[in-house]
């Protein structure tokens, strides 16, 4: 897809809008990529993204396209059905996605801060009244391999925390809000003392959750302390990363293809054996909101913390960044 | 964008106005040059993109190749504004923020995953990574020509590692220099990480050995004793070496013995000669009494010294009895020095001290 040829068919389309608009009170008009309709009194974004794109969820497109937040009667409405803009890229910057990392959902005496703040409900609630879209990682994994479109204001929640804090805290308010999570997973940590059981990671298959792989620290404390070699970690990945990805694939059901990074960050010799080993991406445990072109192999997350307040949480989701593009 | 195509909108409007008045060949005339215009601004349009795109994408190229990557970035970010799907400028968009993950590596004949290793990582040890990486089987599958992709490490985090290589650098120059203090903890890290490094074994036996007779030479036996004891029995046997030193020690702590008796002997012999009694005393009495006539001697010395004693209390008696209290005193410290034992001397100063004390009181 072309961005001058499909702004040439706009400019046409809008011609033909305009012509038409004068003598129909409704009509329909489409080319390869786009209809020109003119919206009638049931008319909302959903039904038009539910009859055009086949999917009510896509109302954004048709929003954003036309730079609208909702549709009156008689409006000529240009719904594109090809991806516009993939990349997030315009004349003022380009797009930024922050993918949330709650690393403890649970408060702990070691996170504990004084003042007030807002619980994991408030926070998911404050991403719903400020129009965050939260869409899954692999959906993210398709924007950032420059293959699709996401909304301008994307997010994406990822979970390192591998206590019941997840059955209890997260998962119910992520099924109220209808929120996409992905949980990064130590198989270590399976059946420990407060850690999640095995049919709890059923449970959260069930309700939709995604299961990846996250590292063991002990490798990581190892190589800090200089108590290993080179070789001697590297022996440790070949030996600790396929078994966690086969136990993760054998619990999911589905490919691990993505990983969590330890908390020192990552490696070119770790990420090149994850890439060598079928993973797709490694995560950063802390970092900035990623544009398209990010490192699939160090996509960087952003800790949020149970406390983060929403003026708080606000300073983290950045969305864009500003850049001249003339 | 060229300006120089003129507006269709006219031409447009002058269409619908011909078709509302029914003369219609003059609206399909109008309609037909608004669409010939349109098609041009369409083509001006295009043609603008397209060389503002390349435009950037050329300058991001320079930026890349100049090093500017902030730059760089911002010009193939612009290309793809204007052309989404340009891949190349997607491509050089990736490259320019991403860092370089792999190396290529053309392999050469008789390669074997330790020269690669070497020639690559400067580190035969590293073969397990190029093995892996290569994604061969075997070695005899490494034909000349192939290309290899193997990751890059960074220097910050090989520097996280124990480094053989540094390390046993570090050791062989310590070794060369006879450091061994030096070698020990350096080797002994090498052989706790590599136990089988055959190297740094023979470094720390040759080290305690070295250290050994080191401290053998110095003449602390035991101490050089104690470092033959960390040899590995498997390296050496230290146990004749031991046996010998113990000997060496044995006789020497003879010599030894033999040599202080004569001093402190001699000594005595001299200040007896000089008449100084107490202290040839304290120079027999260091003698081991087995020596010579040192016995004999102290005996002599004892009785000499019991009559000089005796001498000096005389003395003091007279200097006492002539009211000379001071003088008797000083007799009677001299009396007390050569027979430190005698209580009656002692018990007499006293009293001389306690009558000078009343005397003065009176005064």
């Amino acid at each position: 897809m072309k961005w001058n040829s499909s702004y040439g068919s706009w400019i046409v389309l809008v011609c033909v809008a305009m012509f038409f608009g004068c003598m129909h009170d409704s009509f329909e008009y489409s080319t390869g990529n786009y209809v020109v309709v003119e919206t009638i009194k049931t008319d909302t974004l959903e039904t038009l993204a539910g009859k055009y794109l086949n999917d009510t969820g896509k109302a954004w497109v048709i929003s954003e396209f036309n730079k609208i937040k909702d549709i009156k009667p008689g409006q000529k409405i240009i719904v594109p059905l090809q991806p516009f803009n993939i990349g997030g890229i315009g004349p003022e910057g380009y797009q930024l996605v922050p993918v949330l990392n709650y690393e403890k959902l649970k408060p702990t005496q070691e996170n504990q801060v004084p003042e007030p703040v807002a619980s994991f409900e408030q926070q998911m609630d404050y991403l719903k009244k400020n129009n965050f879209q939260v869409i899954s990682f692999t959906w993210f994994m398709e924007f950032l391999n420059y293959t699709c479109q996401i909304p301008e204001k994307s997010l994406v929640i990822t979970l390192d925390d591998n206590t019941r804090a997840v059955m209890d805290i997260a998962l119910p308010v992520l099924e109220k809000y209808g929120y996409p999570a992905t949980l990064f997973l130590d198989p270590a940590n399976v059946g420990t003392e407060n850690g999640l059981s095995v049919e709890d990671l059923y449970a959260l298959k069930e309700k939709g959750m995604a299961i990846q792989c996250r590292a063991g620290w002990a490798i990581d404390a190892d190589v800090e302390s200089k108590k290993i070699t080179l070789n001697q970690y590297f022996e440790a990945l070949k030996k600790e990363i396929p078994r966690s990805k086969a136990y993760i694939e054998e619990i999911s059901g589905s490919p691990c293809l993505y990983y969590a990074l330890p908390p020192s960050g990552g490696n070119n010799l770790l990420n090149q054996f994850l890439w060598k080993s079928g993973f797709k991406a490694s995560l950063t445990m802390d970092g900035e909101a990623n544009p398209f072109f990010a490192d699939h192999f160090n996509i960087e997350r952003v800790t949020i913390s149970p406390y983060d307040s929403a003026g708080n949480l606000a300073t983290k989701l950045s969305v864009f960044r500003k850049m001249e593009l003339k | 964008m060229d300006s120089s195509v003129p507006s269709l909108i006219p031409y447009q409007l002058k269409a619908i106005d011909y078709e509302k008045n029914n003369e219609l060949q003059l609206a399909l005339t109008n309609w037909r040059i608004a669409e010939a215009l349109m098609n041009e601004r369409i083509r001006a349009l295009t043609e603008h993109i397209g060389n503002n795109a390349e435009k950037h994408f050329q300058r991001g190229l320079t930026c890349l190749n100049d090093g500017l990557i902030d730059q760089a970035r911002l010009e193939f970010l612009t290309t793809l504004r204007y052309e989404s799907d340009h891949s190349d400028a997607l491509k050089c968009l990736r490259k320019a923020v991403n860092p370089k993950r792999t190396i290529e590596y053309t392999v050469k004949k008789d390669d074997s995953f330790k020269t690669i290793a070497n020639q690559v990582y400067k580190n035969n040890n590293q073969n397990i990574l190029v093995a892996f990486f290569s994604g061969l089987e075997s070695e005899k599958d490494l034909v000349e020509g192939l290309v290899l992709s193997l990751p890059v490490l960074e220097v910050e985090f090989t520097k996280r590692f124990f480094n053989y290589h540094k390390e046993m650098a570090l050791a062989r120059k310590y070794f060369k220099d006879k450091d061994f203090i030096r070698v020990l903890p350096i080797a002994e890290n090498i052989v706790k990480h590599m136990p089988d490094n055959r190297e740094a074994v023979f470094m720390i036996n040759s080290s305690y050995d070295g250290l050994a007779e080191a401290l053998f030479k110095k003449q602390k036996y035991n101490d050089a004793i104690d470092m033959l004891k960390m040899i590995d029995p498997k390296f050496r046997n230290v146990k004749p070496r031991i046996m010998e030193i113990q000997g060496i020690q044995a006789r020497h702590m003879a010599t030894d013995t033999e040599n202080k008796n004569a001093a402190h002997y001699r000594d005595g012999r001299d200040f007896f000669k000089k008449e100084m009694y107490i202290e040839s005393l304290k120079a027999f009495e260091y003698v081991d009494s087995g020596y010579a006539d040192v016995v004999d001697k102290i005996a002599e010395l004892n009785a000499i010294m019991k009559n000089e004693s005796e001498i000096h209390y005389r003395k003091g008696v007279k200097h006492f009895l002539n009211e000379k209290l001071d003088e008797a005193i000083l007799e009677w410290e001299k009396a007390l020095a050569f027979d430190p034992e005698n209580l009656k001397v002692q018990k007499d100063i006293d009293n001389a001290k306690q009558l000078l004390k009343k005397i003065d009181e009176i005064k």
